[in-house]
């Protein structure tokens, strides 16, 4: 078991901290306080060849491997979660598309989806459907070709920004065994975009309302398998999951330089704070906690790598490093004293975007039900009614 | 044109152990030396109008490697790295004795690039140490060079003023971080990099013998490093805005600074 990058990769974390240094790191405050972002750092990612690396040469990708993904994860994942979450969604779709989707939705849509430009949305989410989300009430039916689609989303990313939608939607009465994906390409009529609901965390990553009124998209906009579209969601969890895990471990990181900056700056009673033993104490453990979850994620990207099975380790690894860039910026938070909750730091804005991390993608306590169904192998609440 | 440009790999973060008075290594991590990606952008832009080969040289420990593959990914087309325990704490004369050796042996070089300073020591030493080893002439603080009829022609950038000069070559240049914007390797760049040659050269591979390089082939000893301390005095104009404008212009005058 080797966890050591390799030179490449090395230099390819040296590259993307020049890209962040550059292009990130003197905007996030910017974004976070207009609530916008600036998508053209997307198409200059792109340029870099730095944007899903993962996805393969001949669908316009590198082939990279998970831990080259994460490592430019992280390092954007470091100055702007926001940044982050942006420059995923410009490849998660086609990835989803790739895992998914059957043949003739790779040829017909991953060159679309995937051109370092186009953003994506993922609409799954309604008012009344969070984490149960197989209760979803969007309905799409069937009339010739077209898919016909009535309902509202809720908590859509994106909203607004995004060139494309998928929708996860009920295609059948059944509960586990009637949900689908379908692409809804955006200014399709009887798609409109509703209320922007502001937050407190991510601010600039748009998020609100998406409402169809019988908007009819081609049949060819079903992505993967008729009916199929819960289990499927559950196979791409165990990996996307694992990119907002390596995001929560950049911001606990960037949350500890910043403290660790600070602690040796800012004198009291004549001497840094970073003399202090409970300060130092507090480095120490973000430290180690960052470490860890840092491991673990590491850990099922490479089973993902691998062809291994990994739900618990995914879950595992979400669950904790989202819990502890929790901690760790309240603690940058505590260490910086009252400089902590002013707009002049960025460790506010830190504790404010990891809170995202334990709440999106499944909660923590849905990921501790899977850990718990996997360990017991007991009924997974989750998978196996998707089975069904 | 075979072009030589020679890198250092720096620590990432300036730090001082104030009780040792040394420069803490361990732990941070080596980049490339900041105007030496200049001198590197250079290199590809004069091979790209006269063609020729890149070599990228540098004495350091065994994960200065990686600093030469971010070359190698940037362009160059291949790199020695002088690697030898016997060459460990060597001062800038021991450094660019040992960087001139690996010049000639690999011949046939036309133009050396250096940066003009490093991030950690910066003495702007080693650039034209080398060309007093190489024979060859120096320009230092360019901002822009033009190759014509065998000679090259350089803009120094001087404390008032710039200077144009003309060597022949071969010559050393060593080169300031204004000169160009280094630019970044892509994805496949960096991929790219690790099928080109690092080859690693120890002191006996060159010749040199123990006295001539490291600790012992160091004249220099060092007493001490501190971090200067930055004194700031703050003094309150009072008055009318013209009170306090004519006293400002006053005492910038009396130090000097207007
Ligand atoms: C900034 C932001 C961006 C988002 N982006 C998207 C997006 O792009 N696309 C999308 O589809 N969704 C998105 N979401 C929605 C997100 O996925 C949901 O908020 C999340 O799944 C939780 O659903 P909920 O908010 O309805 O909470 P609820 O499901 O109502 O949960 C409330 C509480 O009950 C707990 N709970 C629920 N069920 C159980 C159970 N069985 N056992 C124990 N505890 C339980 C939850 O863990 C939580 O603590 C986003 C949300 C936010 C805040
Ligand atoms: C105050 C001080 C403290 C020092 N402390 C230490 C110490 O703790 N440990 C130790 O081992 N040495 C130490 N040295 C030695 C010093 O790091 C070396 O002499 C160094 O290799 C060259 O000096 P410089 O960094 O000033 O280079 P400069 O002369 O400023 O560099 C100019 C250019 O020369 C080239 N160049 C310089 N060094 C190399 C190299 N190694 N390989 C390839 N190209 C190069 C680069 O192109 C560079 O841009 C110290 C020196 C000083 C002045």
């Amino acid at each position: 078991m080797d966890f050591s990058y390799t030179k490449e990769q090395e230099v390819l974390k040296n590259v993307v901290r020049e890209f962040c240094d550059k292009e990130v790191a003197p905007r996030a405050a910017e974004f976070d306080r207009t609530a916008e972002f600036d998508y053209s750092i997307i198409e200059k990612l792109s340029k870099q060849g730095l944007l899903g690396v993962i996805m393969p040469k001949e669908y316009g990708g590198m082939g990279g491997s998970h831990t080259d993904q994460a490592i430019i994860c992280e390092e954007i994942g470091r100055d702007s979660l926001v940044a982050m979450v942006a420059t995923n969604m410009a490849w998660y779709m086609a990835y989803e598309c790739l895992v998914v989707g059957t043949e003739e939705n790779k040829k017909r849509w991953i060159p679309y989806l995937f051109d370092g430009k186009k953003m994506g949305a993922h609409a799954g989410t309604e008012a009344d459907a969070g984490t149960d989300a197989a209760s979803v009430r969007t309905w799409a039916k069937l009339e010739g070709d077209e898919w016909v689609i009535n309902g509202t989303k809720w908590f859509v990313s994106n909203l607004g920004k995004a060139d494309f939608y998928f929708i996860t939607l009920r295609t059948a009465d059944s509960r586990y065994g009637g949900i689908s994906t379908i692409l809804v390409e955006k200014d399709t009529p009887g798609m409109t975009i509703g209320r922007r609901v502001d937050l407190i965390s991510n601010r600039a990553i748009s998020n609100g309302e998406l409402i169809f009124e019988n908007c009819r998209v081609p049949k060819e906009n079903l992505i993967g398998r008729l009916n199929k579209g819960f289990l499927d969601m559950m196979i791409l969890y165990d990996v996307i999951r694992l990119y907002l895990a390596i995001g929560a471990v950049g911001i606990a990181r960037g949350a500890l330089e910043e403290s660790m900056k600070f602690a040796q700056e800012r004198q009291q009673f004549g001497k840094p704070v970073g003399d202090f033993q409970m300060i130092r104490a507090m480095l120490a453990d973000m430290a180690t906690e960052i470490d860890a979850a840092r491991l673990m994620t590491y850990r099922a990207l490479d089973m993902e790598q691998r062809g291994l099975r990994h739900t618990k380790e995914t879950s595992m690894a979400k669950l904790y490093a989202s819990e502890i860039a929790d901690r760790v910026t309240y603690k940058a938070v505590q260490i910086h004293g009252g400089y902590g909750l002013t707009m002049e730091f960025p460790v506010q804005r830190y504790w404010r975007d990891a809170r995202l991390c334990s709440i999106g993608e499944g909660t923590s306590e849905i990921q501790r039900l899977i850990i718990a169904a996997e360990l017991l192998k007991s009924e997974n609440i989750v998978l196996d009614s998707a089975l069904d | 044109m075979n072009i030589v440009v020679c890198v250092k790999q720096v620590p990432q973060e300036i730090r001082i152990n104030k009780t040792k008075g040394t420069l803490i290594r361990d732990g941070i991590k080596g980049v490339i030396n900041p105007c030496d990606k200049n001198a590197i952008e250079l290199a590809i832009t004069l091979k790209g109008k006269h063609g020729g080969k890149i070599t990228l040289v540098s004495m350091g420990p065994q994960d200065v490697e990686n600093t030469l593959t971010h070359g190698l990914a940037m362009g160059a087309d291949q790199a020695v790295l002088v690697c030898d325990r016997v060459c460990a704490g060597a001062d800038t004369l021991a450094t660019a004795f040992a960087l001139a050796t690996v010049i000639k042996k690999l011949g046939d070089v036309q133009l050396v690039l250096c940066g003009k300073e490093t991030a950690d020591s910066g003495t702007q030493h080693v650039g034209p140490q080398i060309a007093h080893y190489l024979g060859i002439p120096q320009i230092t603080y360019i901002v822009d060079l033009v190759i014509e009829g065998g000679k090259i022609r350089a803009k120094r950038q001087l404390k008032d003023e710039y200077e144009t000069v003309e060597a022949g070559l071969p010559a050393l240049v060593t080169v300031v971080k204004g000169i160009n914007e280094p630019r970044m390797p892509t994805y496949l760049d960096i991929y790219g990099a690790s099928k080109k040659d690092t080859h690693k050269w120890c002191a006996e591979d060159l010749g040199l013998k123990e006295d001539e390089v490291g600790i012992q082939g160091s004249p220099t000893r060092i007493i001490k490093v501190f971090a200067p301390e930055a004194k700031r005095e703050c003094k309150m104009l009072r008055g009318s805005i013209e009170e306090i404008s004519n006293s400002l212009v006053n005492d910038l005058k009396s130090k000097e600074l207007a």
